[in-house]
């Protein structure tokens, strides 16, 4: 049953380290009046929606479950993009939401990205 | 005669648990000489670049600054700084001290925000008239002399050409960025005297900053001296520092040999663990593949007694090893430079040391190479699980007798 659910499992686990870690180990330090502060936050609620996405997964099946491996993807696409493009971030590449909360967030997303992709493909061959 | 060239390919797939081992053994093998060769060379292009940048044989800066460590500060480390010395010191060091070829001085001035974020941000001010240090720098990014207002940022500075910035309250107008050095100047602004005098009354009537007591059209922050040829640099040295009092004239090699000579170290270093961490691996390598080999004994009876040669068995083994070698140095690769791109700011800053990554080509070259090592590593190893392969008994291995 693990085998069958392993990509399931892996994006849970990367979605909670993305969420939890925008609060702690990347969360970024920069004063609360700043863009990465906002930054900051919109990763958060966004992890929490990958979570929440990630979740219902384990109770989906067939196409259903295709489509939302999908949207998942679609959605750590657009958390990949909030650091520096969608919100601005500080100027200086030394600030911590440069140097550790805009990598980290990207790392994490895109292989939420890459996990859900697989997991829509390899649910998608399973039902053809 | 198709099956059997793509037999290795097959057998890889087919067993995905051994060949993803493998292939991660080969990859660690070439994260360590990738990444170990890029952060050698990274740290020799960093020093070399500031050595360049600086340009003057000897750099004068008062004499607190010497002894606190402030300048080295400020070009080493980028702890953003200033201090300031009057400007007679110019006047003494050209008139007095012989063997001088050129000779111009630096302004200093840290700005407490930037309209960026809540960070120092290091301004320095030159004079294009006597400029030998900065100047050519500037010349081969922007390509025209810096104007009253004008400023021009480092490589690091995320801000667009042609924007307007603050400072001090006074606005000043970005005209360009320079390219990258690998070292904290890739953080500073740089304008002219005008400006720069202009943004160090602004700072003093905000009283932000304070020039010793004196007025700020009266101080500089540190001399460069380019020594005239046939002059020993030393020497000159000790002249400056004999007759001009309250300064300290520093030879600028001496300042990095330090840094440099540390770096040497830390090369050094670097070149042992990838040695180490190469000969334990092509142990484990060695031993992995003569252990799949010796499960494998059957399967390759089969083929013996399907036609298969013996050399045709030892090239099933060698390929299946460069295969693995080869996507494994490929992928340890490609994370290498991942992890290089998304973290490059976080190790810069926690490094301290100016750091400057090779060009696209050299980065080609050694993964070129990394690959190469790596797949030769491969082959040695398999080399001897191939040999052993090729002299086994057909008949006793299918009895059972092994």
């Amino acid at each position: 049953m693990i085998k069958k659910r392993s990509t399931d499992i892996l994006n849970v686990l990367l979605a909670v380290i993305l969420t939890v870690g925008s609060l702690t180990f990347f969360k970024s330090r920069c004063g609360a009046d700043m863009h990465c502060h906002t930054a900051n936050t919109v990763i958060t609620v966004i992890g929490a929606a990958l979570i929440a996405l990630t979740v219902l997964s384990f109770v989906l099946k067939g196409k259903a479950k295709t489509i939302l491996s999908f949207v998942t993807a679609a959605v750590a696409v657009v958390e990949l993009l909030i650091p520096g493009v969608i919100v601005s971030l500080c100027m200086m590449p030394s600030m911590s939401c440069r140097s550790i909360m805009r990598p980290w967030t990207m790392l994490l997303s895109v292989a939420i990205a890459f996990v859900s992709i697989v997991g829509g493909i390899m649910n998608l061959r399973k039902d053809n | 005669m198709k099956s059997i060239h793509s037999l290795p390919f097959v057998n890889l797939i087919k067993k995905p648990a051994r060949s993803i081992a493998l292939l991660i053994l080969s990859a660690f093998l070439a994260v360590s000489a990738f990444g170990g060769s890029l952060a050698v060379m990274s740290l020799r292009n960093g020093i070399d670049s500031l050595e360049s940048r600086l340009g003057a044989d000897i750099i004068v800066v008062p004499y607190e600054a010497a002894t606190q460590g402030s300048y080295e500060s400020v070009i080493l480390q980028g702890n953003p700084g200033a201090f300031y010395m009057s400007n007679s010191v110019l006047g003494e060091i050209a008139e007095e001290i012989e063997g001088i070829e050129k000779i111009s001085a630096q302004y200093f001035l840290v700005s407490a925000k930037a309209g960026c974020c809540s960070v120092k941000v290091q301004i320095i001010g030159f004079d294009p008239a006597t400029d030998f240090s900065v100047t050519p720098w500037i010349e081969r990014s922007y390509g025209k002399e810096l104007s009253d207002g004008d400023v021009i940022v480092g490589s690091l500075v995320e801000v667009s050409t042609g924007d307007d910035i603050k400072l001090f309250d006074r606005k000043v107008n970005v005209v360009g960025q320079l390219e990258r050095t690998g070292t904290e100047l890739d953080t500073a602004i740089y304008c002219n005297v005008n400006t720069v005098k202009q943004l160090m009354q602004a700072a003093q009537v905000k009283q932000l900053v304070d020039y010793n007591g004196s007025d700020p059209d009266k101080v500089i922050s540190s001399v460069l001296v380019k020594v005239r040829d046939g002059y020993d640099i030393d020497d000159v040295t000790a002249e400056i520092n004999l007759h001009v009092r309250g300064i300290k004239a520093i030879r600028a090699k001496s300042m990095i040999s330090s840094v440099s000579d540390s770096l040497s170290g830390v090369s050094s270093a670097i070149g042992v663990l990838i040695a180490v961490i190469w000969g334990l691996s092509l142990i484990i390598m060695a031993i992995s593949f003569s252990m799949i080999n010796n499960e494998r004994k059957k399967e390759f009876a089969v083929l013996r007694v399907l036609g298969a040669s013996r050399g045709m068995l030892s090239s099933i083994v060698f390929k299946e090893a460069i295969l693995l070698t080869f996507a494994g140095s490929v992928c340890g690769i490609l994370l290498t430079l991942l992890i290089g791109a998304l973290f490059s700011d976080s190790l810069t800053s926690s490094i301290g040391v100016p750091f400057l990554l090779p060009s696209v080509g050299t980065m080609a070259a050694i993964g070129a190479a990394t690959v190469a090592a790596t797949m030769l590593a491969g082959a040695l190893t398999a080399a001897i699980s191939a040999h052993k392969v090729s002299k086994q008994d057909t008949g006793v291995i299918l009895r059972g007798d092994n």
